[in-house]
């Protein structure tokens, strides 16, 4: 036990004014009596009788003095230390979306059992100890600095809201990594529901974060009291059929026990059928609904549970349907095999510009391209073109580009080769992914760019046999298969929390996202006209304006399975050290108790008061003896006063 | 009209009704002088007794002449003895007496004694024991009605005060007494000597014990709660008591104690003891306490 004041133990000298006033104070009333005959034999019978009635006959004393040690050690502030060796302690709050959780209607969510616990934890905080307080969600955010003052902290722990996204810890662990650079750090503590992403090829479900921890993690678990049962959807696409058909799938998921809600599909605002769905726990489910839209629409899938849910974030899922179009391809007049392969494609219209398919031989900025016998800048330095014959050797098969293709048989009369040292490690340290490669060096390289892929063929196809392969096609057609996945033109899916990729917009320039709870957020798009940088942090419907006027709608949705399910790990698998999660019934913080003291000392004031202002007993017979309780038959005073 | 007592020690009822009572010693201890304490067979009186058969020697004038003609036998009769008894009373005057009225009704009592002893032709005397180092008021034996005044007006005159224990009273009046008879005690025999020793005197001297002890109602019930200092009336000690109500108990066994010592003292010495309470009329004690208990009749 530690003491955050023992300067306040001189109060302890105030016993000495206390047992001076006492015994002034103990001026006792003198009483005249005939004879102390009686009294004195009362005295010795009753020192042999009553060893103790010595501390009984200054039992205010004592009692006083009891409250005065009460008073004392409270000033003192004394504590029980609750671990931690060091002054700063990093605290890492779990505010995915899976904290929202109930444990009945109306109840608090786990953000708010973390929230009470780091408020009594404040409030304990003892002199001297630092709290630095991390929300861990996707990314981390840094709610307070180390600090000891319990006003910043309170602050910051009210400032803790849930955010609807899966958790990340690594964010936060790094975090706390570097502010070990301001503080001595020995201990992190971290609170999560245990709603982490586990190692599938661990079949005890082991939570598994790719760190290196330099200081020891204690793990707080929120836990429930009994599983809870919750309904969510947790993914949600639509696939075109047809000119004028999109079939939406959902999947739903029960966990924690048995759900029963009913799935609304409402399209544009309107509903268009409601389904009754149980599901037993533990069970996901996919629903299938084919709707007839050929403009662009917005459907809206929700769950309305018909008994206790205990997330509400994982109910509702967004999807905007855009309008049917044919896919925009631009071909660079110098490639007449590519144009004449895609002159095959089907739906498709060729345009000049705002393609949906580049197919170049210059730098790419649709959404999807294709360039053509070009060495990027940034491998210039790298490759170089050597002449002589040369195969393919080797793949990769399951690129969406290459599906199907087989380049086994191309023959090349020029082809690209490592230049001195370099080597493919070099490729993918300059952003590239090799995804075909002679025995020289790489035939094609792939650079994904935010919402931009581009397909890079480092080689001249009208000096090879690509063009008279049959595979030629097929891969342009993947390539509009790419270009018409990646314009949402065949297929949508529900849009997760996060920063969204870039998004195509007619015009450079300021635009305005509305989220769902009103706040906005400005942002720009570039000269090739892509909106970097949105935003989503709440679920719900998103407006993009420009100049007052909507220019583009989504919604946001949880779409997640591990938040989902709310059956969190009790054990972390980190780099190098697995940790569990603390359920004993160790003191969360350093434990104070000076209200232990201030309650025991109201008591031995009560007691005190009691015991002076006891009421009188009623006055015992002068025929009674003690301990037998037995009248005193024929006792002459008994008779006398008959 | 309310008629005037004759004391202002009792009413005249009570002075009437002791007139006509007796002491009753259960043993006899009487004096060669004749008196009108009936003590036993072969006394001189008017009183029959008894018969028992005629041997040389005897006055003939206690034959029985008709029993003698008719059985032919001489059979002398017997009358009541008739002989004086001493009364005496000591009185504790001291100050632990000055209590609450137990100085007044020990002289009442006294008083009762005195006049019954004096009803009865006996020779009934007093001492009054107060201040230590000094002789006691002594009232000289004096029997027959006519020194009733004397009596009455000695026992109304009395003053209370002094330090002087009981044992070292009844030793005072020993040494002044003569005779046998009856000692009547009137104290409270709060003492710290032993007055043991003092009744074995007394007895030894042919008296017989009535002891009285007169305590006052806080000294039966002490109705004290808080820490308190005692001091002693006579000696003025200080005694500092506290936890009053756990001692209670203590009290009472204490004083209970001290009056069964005191009555095995008296009834091993062939007397009498009774504890009595200031607050109560001396008319009940007398009717209720000492005829009820045998003291008088």
């Amino acid at each position: 036990m530690n003491f955050t004041a023992p300067w306040a133990g001189l109060l302890a000298l105030a016993a000495i004014p206390i047992v001076v006033v006492y015994f002034l104070k103990l001026r006792r009333p003198r009483r005249t009596v005939p004879s102390l005959v009686l009294w004195q034999k009362v005295l010795e019978d009753q020192r042999v009788n009553s060893p103790f009635q010595r501390f009984r006959r200054n039992l205010l004393l004592w009692l006083q003095l009891a409250l005065l040690a009460c008073v004392v050690l409270a000033c003192m502030q004394p504590f029980v230390s609750g671990g931690g060796g060091s002054d700063a302690l990093p605290i890492i709050v779990d505010v995915s979306a899976s904290m929202a959780a109930r444990q009945s209607d109306g109840g608090p969510t786990r953000l708010d059992r973390v929230k009470e616990e780091l408020l009594e934890l404040v409030d304990d905080l003892p002199g001297g100890k630092r709290v630095a307080i991390v929300a861990a969600g996707a990314r981390a955010t840094q709610m307070s600095d180390f600090t000891a003052d319990r006003n910043v902290l309170r602050q910051a722990v009210d400032r803790l809201a849930v955010e609807p996204v899966e958790t990340d810890l690594t964010p936060a662990l790094r975090l706390a990594d570097g502010m070990t650079q301001s503080a001595t750090i020995s201990e992190l503590r971290l609170y999560s529901d245990g709603n982490l992403p586990t190692d599938p090829n661990s079949p005890d479900g082991i939570a598994v974060i790719p760190f290196d921890l330099p200081f020891a993690v204690d793990f707080r678990q929120v836990e429930d009291e009994e599983p809870i049962a919750n309904l969510g959807i947790i993914e949600a696409s639509a696939t075109r059929s047809g000119e004028s058909k999109w079939e939406v799938f959902i999947r739903v998921s029960a966990s924690g026990g048995p759900g029963r809600a009913d799935v609304v599909i409402m399209q544009d605002g309107e509903e268009l059928r409601r389904d009754p769905l149980v599901l037993e726990a533990g069970v996901t489910q996919r629903l299938a609904f084919t709707l007839g839209s050929s403009s662009a629409s917005t459907i809206v899938l929700k769950l309305e549970p018909k008994q206790f849910d205990a997330l509400d974030l994982d109910n509702r899922v967004r999807l905007d349907l855009p309008a049917a179009r044919p896919l925009a391809v631009q071909v660079a007049d110098s490639l007449p095999a590519f144009r004449f392969a895609a002159d095959g494609l089907v739906n498709r219209r060729f345009v000049d510009t705002a393609a949906d398919l580049l197919i170049t031989d210059a730098e790419g900025t649709a959404p999807v391209n294709l360039v053509i016998g070009t060495v990027p800048e940034g491998l210039a330095e790298f490759i170089e073109m050597t002449a002589g014959h040369n195969d393919v050797v080797d793949w990769q098969r399951s690129d969406p580009l290459l599906r199907h293709v087989q380049l086994s048989d191309v023959q090349f009369v020029e082809h690209p080769s490592y230049k001195d040292s370099a080597s493919r490690q070099d490729i993918e340290e300059a952003g590239y992914r090799v995804v075909a490669e002679t025995a020289n060096g790489p035939l094609i390289v792939r650079r994904e760019q935010g919402r931009q892929v581009d397909y890079v063929f480092l080689f001249d196809p009208d000096r090879s046999t690509l063009p008279f392969r049959i595979g030629f096609p097929v891969m342009i057609a993947n390539a509009a298969d790419i270009a018409t996945s990646r314009a949402e033109l065949s297929d949508v899916r529900g849009v997760t929390a996060g920063v969204l990729p870039p998004l195509g917009v007619d015009r450079a320039g300021e635009y305005e996202v509305v989220r769902p709870s009103g706040k906005t957020q400005t942002v720009r798009a570039d000269g090739r006209r892509l909106l970097r940088g949105v935003v989503v942090d709440e679920l719900g419907d998103y407006v993009i304006r420009r100049d007052g006027t909507d220019v583009r709608q989504f919604g946001a949705s949880l779409l997640s399975t591990i938040e989902s399910q709310l059956a969190g790990v009790d054990e972390v698998r980190f780099s190098d050290v697995t940790v569990e999660a603390n359920d004993n019934a160790a003191p969360s913080s350093d434990q104070s108790l000076w209200r232990l003291l201030a309650a025991i000392g109201l008591a031995v004031l009560v007691f005190e008061w009691w015991y002076a202002h006891r009421p009188a007993l009623p006055s015992s017979s002068g025929g009674r003896r003690q301990n037998t309780g037995q009248p005193l038959q024929g006792s002459p005073s008994s008779l006398s006063r008959s | 009209m309310t008629p005037t007592n004759l004391t202002p020690l009792f009413p005249n009822t009570l002075l009437a009704r002791a007139e006509r009572l007796r002491l009753m010693p259960h043993r006899r201890r009487t004096n060669r002088t004749q008196g009108e304490h009936h003590h036993g067979k072969g006394g001189t009186s008017t009183e029959f007794s008894d018969y028992r058969d005629y041997v040389a020697g005897d006055d003939v004038r206690f034959i029985d002449w008709n029993i003698f003609s008719r059985l032919n036998e001489p059979y002398l009769k017997l009358y009541q003895h008739e002989e004086e008894m001493r009364v005496v009373c000591i009185v504790d005057a001291s100050d632990s007496m000055n209590f609450e009225g137990k100085f007044d009704l020990a002289k009442q009592l006294a008083a009762v004694f005195s006049t019954i002893a004096l009803a009865s032709r006996e020779k009934a005397s007093a001492y009054v024991c107060g201040p230590e180092g000094q002789p006691p008021i002594a009232m000289q034996p004096c029997t027959g009605r006519a020194s009733r005044s004397r009596v009455l007006k000695f026992y109304e005159n009395l003053e209370v005060g002094g330090t002087m224990p009981m044992e070292r009273a009844i030793d005072e009046a020993l040494r002044r007494h003569t005779g046998k008879g009856i000692a009547v005690l009137l104290s409270d025999f709060l003492t710290f000597g032993s007055v043991e020793a003092s009744l074995n005197r007394l007895h030894a001297s042919g008296l017989e014990p009535f002891a009285i002890q007169v305590l006052s109602p806080s000294e039966i019930d002490p109705d004290v709660e808080e820490d308190v200092r005692f001091i002693d009336a006579e000696l003025q000690h200080s005694l500092d008591v506290s936890a009053m109500k756990d001692l209670m108990a203590l009290y009472h066994e204490q004083r209970w104690n001290l009056e069964q010592r005191l009555a095995a003292a008296c009834r091993q010495r062939g007397g009498r003891f009774v504890s009595v309470s200031s607050d109560e009329p001396v008319e009940r004690v007398v009717v209720e306490r000492l005829i009820r208990e045998g003291w008088l009749r």
